[in-house]
């Protein structure tokens, strides 16, 4: 296996592993409510978030800000929380509006800290930043669009199939993601 | 109904938790000069501090530099214990330690493997952490000087084989 395919594998394990599911856990909230038919909002949704997290991700791992990890720890389930939260509101409903786009920018950027740690582990100073950095977070853009491809297809199951109203479903996401963020608010309890 | 057995199902996959990453990262780089394997190995810090307290080597601290002979005589023992290397005739090479830096979280410990004429098919025998986390990653690097090459370890699998073009 060369370094590229080494770099971008770990990008892709790291957002998609189960285990670790705070990251999937938002995007759950993030792009829980949508369908296939609102790809444009998801596409827009999702190419905020990347940005963002990206520009975080640079700036800690190459030592511009160095945010404390246990914070960042702690204020991801946060931020899943207030975008379950959110869901709750009308604005949240309103598939049409920008504000879910301007949550993931926002939020994104706390998510690349968090990815930081990760990757200051593996990034290789022997070689130069763009051949870990760039294949790094490709992966986490592929394991990102896949996991979307996976949310909306549950929510198609549910909206379509199960004939679930968009409210009741849109409930059901904010009341779990809503559980799950509040015990890892309490596991990463930093203060 | 059936929306809130899913609730529940997920309220209990929620309250076990996120879990940490375990990893670890060999860099090698073959020194054809010296006839040496100039080795790195980078470690999160507290991951490596509980190795050395489990195997029984004390309470090490690998920012107090006045352990420094402690740590380093406990890195002598577990590095080989878990690294091992072979030549193409799968006759097994001494790791020497070199030393360790720690810098907060992350420590790196480095070392040499000498009397290495040449590195074609060489194979790394690697169980690093996985007594201490069986879901331990450790990925290796490793540089002939043209070309490098990278490999995953892990608990399924321990030794890998290196295929050089030299």
């Amino acid at each position: 296996m060369n370094t590229f395919e080494m770099f971008t594998k770990l990008g892709f394990q790291h957002i998609t592993d189960i285990q670790g599911y705070d990251h999937i856990i938002f995007l759950f909230a993030l792009c829980g409510i949508y369908t296939f038919r609102d790809w444009k909002k998801i596409l827009a949704v999702v190419t905020i978030f990347t940005v963002a997290h990206s520009l975080s991700l640079a700036l800690a791992a190459f030592d511009v800000v160095k945010p404390k990890g246990e914070y960042i720890e702690f204020l991801i389930p946060v931020t899943i929380l207030l975008t379950a939260l959110f869901n709750l509101t009308k604005m949240g409903l309103n598939k049409r509006g920008n504000a879910k786009v301007i949550i993931s920018g926002l939020f994104g950027l706390v998510h690349g800290f968090g990815f930081s740690g990760f990757y200051r582990m593996i990034m290789l100073d022997t070689k130069p930043w763009y051949e870990s950095y760039l294949p790094f977070n490709l992966g986490i853009e592929i394991g990102q669009i896949a996991i979307v491809l996976v949310i909306l297809l549950i929510s198609a199951i549910f909206q379509q199939i199960f004939k679930v109203t968009l409210k009741s479903w849109n409930i059901f996401i904010a009341g779990g993601v809503s559980f799950i963020s509040i015990t890892l608010i309490i596991k990463n309890w930093p203060f | 109904m059936r929306l809130v057995k899913i609730f529940v199902l997920i309220m209990i996959v929620g309250a076990f938790g996120t879990h940490e990453y375990y990893i670890s990262i060999f860099r090698l780089t073959f020194n054809k000069t010296e006839k040496q394997i100039q080795g790195e190995l980078k470690v999160f810090t507290d991951d490596l501090e509980l190795l050395l307290k489990t195997n029984d080597h004390g309470v090490l601290a690998l920012d107090d530099k006045s352990q420094k002979a402690e740590i380093e005589e406990g890195l002598r023992v577990e590095l080989p214990k878990h690294v091992k290397y072979f030549d193409i005739k799968s006759r097994p090479k001494e790791l020497s330690l070199v030393g360790f830096e720690n810098e907060g979280d992350l420590t790196w410990i480095y070392f040499t493997i000498d009397d290495v004429k040449s590195i074609k098919e060489p194979s790394l025998d690697i169980n690093w952490m996985l007594d201490l986390y069986p879901g331990q990653v450790n990925i290796v690097h490793f540089y002939d000087g043209i070309d490098e090459v990278s490999e995953f370890y892990s608990l399924a699998k321990t030794r890998i084989q290196f295929i050089f073009s030299e």
